[in-house]
């Protein structure tokens, strides 16, 4: 072993009282940034989670046609092409799904409800049912024609319990009126307040509904194997389909309510102006991050200042290590003679120096990361009330951590960085100290 | 054979506006296998020497050769190796590394050379010298467990164990009593016998300059008086 | 362009209508296209410009009855239509621009004109936007059935009406419409899966200039028992509006 680090590592136990003080401050900084991470990161990969599961996938395809009347009717006419693409991209996709879907007005007596209602086809997604959490009801008549799944909260609103019949009100995908009978045969644990807790129906019957045949859908969705690499996904898929379809340009509105209007028919077909018309069927494309991009963007603003608060800590314990260490010189420069007299080299002191401000570094580093582990455990065991708007971003009710890995260490890194920046002052001057005059220190 | 050569060397230091002249023209050999004292009242410039003989200070003027070598054209990283190669020190106030223990200490010198001996060596060497200084019971214990005598003695072994050519020793009786005092220079003597390695040491005790073979008196800087038992200098 | 030309042909048929409205009468059954095309013309003001303040009460089992003042500028020649919300005060300000095949919402609270469609419902009343704008009876819906009743003291041709294309707000109609002045009395407004959605009752027509205009009807919701909206008609008006009041600019200054 090093000596420096030898006698450095020893050094570290001869002031406990001061390297408690400052491996102290340090695991302070690193559990607030390890916890506010690994939180920050949890109610990201929650919400990822929750989100995706509310929309049901992480890509959205969409299709439509222009009508003979000029209208852009949101149908996939022609998913072939898409169908094929997505075949040359079977690595990256977990499975892909066919859906349609609609906003429009529950009745349940005088009452109304405004309502998404998703069309799945149970058929080809059995496992659809275990992905909703069943508050009352079962699923078991899922696929009868008309059975209908609700959020708990818009059961709640509209008075209407399981075995009741409901009157569904929408638009076609032309933009027609239309109106179906339909039976709540469940509800399920939703978020309603992110306007994301849809209600499912089956395909058929919502395709009734938007006055689309049985066997057809309007956007196909996908599920990657890697919920982290959408972007990349989409920008891969999309390449291969434009040069083949019609595609719609991504980045000209808000994706919000490109959703909204594409995917839930809210206020009806658009007409297409002259000259921005197209053939067969144009392919858009909707992803997770697109949906997310605010909340992202709000999660990222939240990490940025959690970071600049671990910096801010991190300075003060700085300054803290550069006033022990100039300290720790004053009262070894007898010490230090001696070694440089014993035959130990400049930098051999220098790197006594470094490698105990390293090993305060380290040893507060893993004291943080312990007690932020510790919490994360002792919270995660709380289970919080569920139904509100704070549990779309817990894991099943639990303040969700994720320890980033990567994160943690660079963390690390930038911690020890910082601490071997600090030291790096006292250190040389340690390390310049002349030997003989070192000596003549009272030791 | 000289091992240790000064040439009219002169030392100064800045005192505020001022200048202290420590050293002042002292020119003096030491052979291989000399036990000198460098003897004298305080500020006589005996540390002085000293520290410029061990090459942990510059002189201010003149030369030290240690081994034929002029330690003046060497480099900071050059003359710590050359420190290392030739020279153990033993200080006043023992100056034991306090976070290693007595063997640790006595073995810290050989870890720190360009080439570290195999462990086995080092186990061999460390324990011979911790025998001889008479510690071998107290191997596992901290500087701070030892009396002073036992300190003087582990800086001993420590300053033999990379088998120097010359042993500085500064004032190695100040801070004990006289009997301790008297032990530890029969332990140098007996080392200088034993491994033939050059012993000089500095000290205001008559009592102890009388044990020297080659003594060298310092008034004000300068050599007022030098001399070997049993021939002139 | 096709509605325009079509618009055009309704005009001459309209005209023609209005001088001898049951000419065919005497041969067995008129006409019912003419007579749609009619009812149509009776709506649509292709000669002048159009403007008149509403007054709306929904009554709604819910949400109790409210009151809402609107003033509609309508350039039927032009297809264009504003509504500008006057009551209630948590409304006043909201706008719906129709200009260029687009119809606008725009929120003053938030400073933005959003997309909306003439087949959505008009401030969450039973009226839908559409019914403030252009009439195309004719155009939109082919007669399948025809019948005879009374309806009131009125003897009416009552007419199952489906939908021409699949663009219209309704699959199917059933309408009653006076034999004696070609007047829209009532109308059953049907979803694609054929269950009835509303009935509209056209209970008063004013004469404004040489034509008459219906000032008073109710739609009747037929799927929420007790849900309806009244509509009243004032202020009519044929004057010429100014070029400004159908743009976006104008919306916004209103609101100044």
């Amino acid at each position: 072993m090093n000596q420096s680090m030898r006698i450095a590592f020893r050094n570290v136990g001869r002031q406990k009282k001061r390297t408690v003080l400052l491996a102290g401050a340090v695991g302070l900084g690193f559990f607030i940034i390890t916890l506010s991470g690994s939180l920050l990161g949890g109610i990201a990969a929650s919400a990822r989670k929750n989100f995706s599961a509310a929309f049901g996938g992480h890509l959205y395809f969409s299709g439509s046609v222009v009508s003979d009347r000029g209208s852009e009717i949101a149908v996939m006419a022609d998913p072939g092409p898409l169908e094929s693409v997505l075949a040359a991209h079977a690595r990256d996709i977990a499975s892909i799904h066919r859906r349609s879907g609609t906003s429009g007005t529950l009745i349940f007596g005088t009452r109304e409800l405004r309502q998404t209602l998703t069309g799945v086809d149970f058929g080809r997604e059995p496992d659809f049912a275990g992905g909703l959490r069943i508050v009352s009801g079962s699923l078991d008549g899922l696929s009868e024609p008309g059975a209908l799944v609700l959020p708990e909260d818009a059961a709640e609103r509209l008075g209407v319990r399981t075995g009741e019949a409901v009157l569904f009100r929408a638009s076609t995908v032309h933009g027609q009126r239309n109106v179906t009978e339909l039976v709540l045969i469940a509800t399920y644990e939703g978020q309603s307040s992110f306007g994301v807790s849809a209600g499912y129906a089956g395909l058929g019957t919502v395709n009734s509904l938007l006055g689309l045949g049985p066997e057809e859908f309007q956007t196909l969705n996908v599920w990657l194997r890697d919920d982290r690499a959408i972007d990349a996904a989409a920008g891969r898929i999309l390449a291969d389909l434009a040069g083949k379809v019609p595609v719609e340009p991504r980045e000209d509105e808000d994706p919000m309510k490109r959703m909204a209007e594409r995917l839930l028919g809210g206020s009806g077909p658009r007409s297409v102006g002259d000259g921005e018309g197209w053939e067969g069927t144009r392919y858009g494309l909707t992803t997770l991050n697109d949906l997310m991009a605010q909340f992202t963007s709000i999660l990222s603003i939240a990490d940025a200042l959690s970071f600049w608060v671990f910096l801010i800590l991190l300075s003060i314990t700085m300054v803290g290590i550069l006033n022990s260490y100039r300290m720790v010189m004053v009262e070894r420069t007898a010490e230090i003679g001696t070694l440089r007299a014993l035959g130990l080299q400049k930098g051999g002191v220098r790197d006594i120096f470094l490698w105990e401000a390293l090993f305060v570094s380290l040893y507060g580093a893993l004291a943080g990361l312990a007690a932020a582990l510790a919490v994360m455990a002792l919270s995660r065991a709380a289970v919080l009330p569920g139904g509100t708007v704070l549990s779309f971003f817990l894991d099943s009710g639990r303040l969700p951590f994720s320890v980033d890995p990567i994160e943690t260490v660079r963390n690390l890194v930038l911690l020890c960085a910082a601490s071997l920046a600090a030291v790096s002052f006292p250190a040389r001057a340690a390390a310049r100290l002349p030997p003989a005059a070192a000596l003549r220190a009272a030791y | 054979m000289a091992i240790l050569q000064l040439s009219d060397v002169h030392k100064t230091y800045p005192l505020g506006k001022t200048e202290v002249h420590a050293v002042r023209g002292v020119s003096l050999e030491i052979q291989k296998g000399d036990f000198v004292s460098i003897a004298g009242p305080s500020g006589s410039g005996k540390s002085t020497i000293l520290n410029l003989i061990g090459c942990i200070d510059r002189p201010s003027g003149g030369s030290v050769r240690l081994g034929g070598v002029d330690t003046a054209k060497l480099s900071d990283r050059e003359l710590t190796r050359l420190r290392h190669r030739v020279l153990g020190f033993i200080f006043q106030s023992f100056n034991l590394i306090p976070v290693l223990d007595v063997y640790e200490n006595v073995e810290f010198p050989l870890l720190l050379g360009r080439e570290v001996p195999k462990p086995a060596e080092r186990r061999e060497r460390v324990g011979r010298l911790i025998r001889e200084v008479g510690l071998e019971t107290w191997t596992r214990h901290k500087a701070n467990e030892l009396s002073g005598g036992q300190r003087q003695r582990v800086a001993i072994a420590r300053a033999l164990v990379t088998r120097p050519e010359v042993v500085l020793a500064d004032e190695p009786t100040a801070n004990l009593d006289s009997a301790t005092g008297e032990s530890i220079l029969a332990l140098m003597q007996a080392m200088n016998r034993e491994f033939g390695t050059t012993f000089v040491f500095s000290t205001h005790d008559a009592r102890i300059v009388d044990l020297a073979d080659h003594v060298v008196r310092l008034k004000d800087g300068r050599i007022a008086e030098e001399f070997r038992r049993g021939g002139a200098a | 362009m096709r509605l325009r030309t079509f618009a055009a042909a309704a005009l001459v048929l309209a005209s023609f209508l209005r001088a001898a409205p049951l000419a065919a009468q005497a041969s067995g059954t008129p006409d019912f296209k003419a007579l749609l095309a009619a009812v149509d013309g009776r709506t649509n003001f292709r000669a002048s410009d159009f403007s008149a303040r509403l007054t709306l009460v929904s009554e709604d089992p819910s949400k109790g009855t409210e009151t809402r003042s609107v003033r509609v500028f309508r350039r039927d020649r032009a297809d264009t239509l504003l509504l500008l919300v006057l009551k209630p005060e948590s409304e006043l300000g909201q706008g719906y621009l129709r200009v260029d095949d687009s119809l606008w919402f725009y929120d003053p609270e938030s400073r933005k004109f959003t997309h909306s469609s003439v087949k959505e419902n008009f401030q969450g009343t039973d009226a839908k936007n559409s019914d403030f704008g252009l009439s195309s009876l004719a155009e939109d819906y082919a007669v399948a059935a025809h019948g005879e009743g009374r309806l009131g003291a009125h003897e009416t041709w009552i007419l199952d009406l489906k939908a021409r294309h699949d663009e219209t707000a309704y699959a199917s109609r059933k309408v009653w419409i006076t034999k004696k002045d070609g007047l829209l009395l009532k109308s059953e407004d049907y979803s694609l899966s054929g269950r009835l959605l509303r009935t509209a009752y056209y209970t008063s027509y004013a004469r404004v200039g040489s034509s008459l205009i219906c000032d008073r009807f109710t739609y009747v919701d037929a799927l929420v028992a007790g849900k309806k909206t009244s509509v009243l008609m004032e202020e009519i008006s044929l004057r010429p509006v100014p070029d400004e009041v159908f743009t976006k600019a104008y919306v916004e200054r209103v609101n100044r």
